[in-house]
């Protein structure tokens, strides 16, 4: 299955070019994205998109990138044909969710140098830390070389297909140098291709990269100069790690200083008591003020699904249930505002207490409901939550800032 | 009694969030949902939550899954959960994102909530 939340509104032929290249590339990303739903955007590349072939019927696999959008890039770029793309406003990709894997084929981008750097800021702001990234332009290596080189990215695995073995996705140690150093230029291993040609060893592979977690970006790596790695064992052994998950995404800690909110009171019965933040370590409290109020917003919401899904988990919920389906994934709010009622694991991004009844009682009959969220989706998402009350959170809050208020005067 | 929606929306625009304020804000409303949900689910005692989530695990339509949570939570408990939620999740938005402001954005949000709070007494 390719997209349950587009299934109805958008029909993509996909041409699968090599059954066993997809599922070498499938099993690969699978093992490394555990979590039912994928979050997928998908830049550049024609339709023969192997990857798509390989998701199986219990994935639920959400396609951000969208056919409107691509269409009106290329309608207003004026420059492009129908199967390339031009990121000419790359936050048109940033309203979605980060992405948990990215798919780069074959992006041709007019325009030089500024307009690729352009789109790769765009790949990097659409991917979640932790997430993937597979590309396999065929042309001069352009983008798998971008990536060797940018430190916030780890090449983590190369599909490769020699003739007479079936394609796997491996990487060694060992390979990680070589393909550095053959990308760079300055060697140039052969190999015989699946059609029996001799080419370069890299032409038209897949690389998978994996961006790192922010915090675990050392000063030293942090710079462009910085372009080669050390490797870590240096007696690797010439294995394949396509078995091998890869590190976890960062298990973002709870804030240890969230004041736990008392009932809800009215505001002149309830004096608050302050609730001091532990102190932060020093670099703790450095790497925070590089980070942008909208960066640490969306690591937040993050980390808030992660936390549902760890309580999911703890519960003994079973990951594709039902209930894991409208809670336990991100919760796209587009899957609704498609207005496309079948998707009812779309509800899981409006109102799950609407769906299960309690604020619409009135609305018992499925059809009704399906018509009434058809009707709220024009409006992208109706008012819910009538009774959620802040007043208390808010409270809260201006007690702490009192209390911090001279360190913040430092800050 | 405060717009919740309106007033985190108002917030974003403070704190120059640059993304899309209303999908983030309905994205920390349907957060507080999930976890109200959670929360209850976790709340049940044993000999209720054990066959509950039995059946949560081999149900797969998503119409069952409504009825079956609504034999187990009532909407009064979800909804007593949920603007605790709310609250909680709010505050921890809040406080996360504070260590990112500057002086005078953090002024000016201390004002607007502080004008929010008073205005909700006035008219509650």
């Amino acid at each position: 299955m390719l997209d349950r939340n587009n299934e109805g509104t958008k029909k993509k032929e996909l041409t699968i070019r090599d059954d066993s290249v997809a599922t070498a590339e499938y099993k690969f990303l699978r093992s490394n994205i555990p979590s039912p739903t994928i979050n997928v955007v998908q830049l550049a590349g024609g339709t023969d998109v192997s990857i798509f072939g390989a998701f199986k019927p219990e994935d639920s696999v959400r396609w951000i990138e969208g056919d409107k959008e691509r269409a009106a890039l290329v309608a207003a770029s004026g420059k492009a044909k129908e199967n390339q793309i031009v990121i000419e406003s790359p936050i048109v990709y940033r309203q979605a969710p980060p992405a948990d894997l990215v798919i780069l084929r074959g992006a041709h981008i007019p325009g030089g140098d500024d307009s690729i750097n352009k789109f790769y800021e765009s790949v990097d702001a659409n991917l979640a830390e932790g997430g993937l990234l597979v590309t396999n332009h065929y042309k001069h290596q352009r983008d798998a070389k971008h990536f060797l080189q940018n430190p916030n990215y780890e090449l983590v695995g190369v599909l490769v297909k020699d003739q007479g073995k079936p394609p796997t996705i491996t990487l060694t140690k060992s390979s990680n140098e070589e393909i550095k150093t053959e990308l760079a230029g300055q060697n140039n291993p052969q190999r015989t291709n699946n059609k029996g040609q001799t080419v370069d060893k890299y032409s038209g592979q897949t690389f998978v990269f994996q961006k790192k977690i922010k915090a675990e970006v050392k000063p030293s790596e942090a710079t462009p100069e910085a372009k080669t790695e050390e490797p870590k064992e240096t007696s690797a052994p010439a294995e394949p790690i396509h078995a091998t998950p890869l590190p976890e995404k960062r298990e973002q800690k709870e804030p240890e200083h969230t004041a736990p909110v008392a009932e809800h009171k009215p505001a002149e019965k309830a004096p608050i008591a302050p609730v001091k933040a532990p102190e932060k370590k020093k670099e703790e409290k450095r790497m925070e003020t590089f980070k942008s109020t909208t960066e640490t917003s969306r690591e937040w919401m993050k980390s808030k699904l992660k936390s549902v899904q760890k309580v999911l988990g703890d519960l003994g919920l079973a990951a594709g249930s039902s209930l894991w389906e409208l809670i336990g994934t991100a919760g796209i709010v587009t899957a609704v505002a498609t207005g496309n009622p079948i998707f009812l694991a779309g509800l899981g991004a409006t109102a799950i207490g609407a769906f299960i009844g309690w604020q619409t009682a009135k609305l018992a009959k499925p059809d009704e409901q399906a018509a009434w969220i058809a009707s709220k989706a024009a409006t992208t998402i109706p008012p819910f939550f009538p009774f959620a009350n802040i007043a208390s959170g808010i409270m809260q809050f201006l007690a702490n800032l009192k209390y911090r208020q001279p360190a913040n005067a430092a800050h | 009694m405060i717009d919740t929606r309106k007033t985190i929306i108002e917030v974003l625009s403070i704190i120059n969030f640059t993304d899309d304020k209303e999908v983030f804000t309905d994205g920390i409303l349907v957060m507080a949902e999930k976890q109200a949900l959670t929360e209850c689910i976790k709340s049940l005692p044993e000999h209720k939550r054990a066959p509950l989530i039995h059946l949560l695990n081999n149900t797969h339509r998503q119409r069952e899954l409504s009825t079956i949570l609504k034999r187990y939570i009532t909407e009064e408990m979800y909804a007593k959960q949920l603007e605790k939620s709310t609250n909680e999740l709010f505050l921890d938005y809040l406080e996360t994102i504070d260590k990112t402001l500057d002086p005078e954005t953090r002024a000016k949000l201390e004002s607007y909530l502080a004008l929010v709070l008073a205005d909700s007494n006035r008219v509650g």
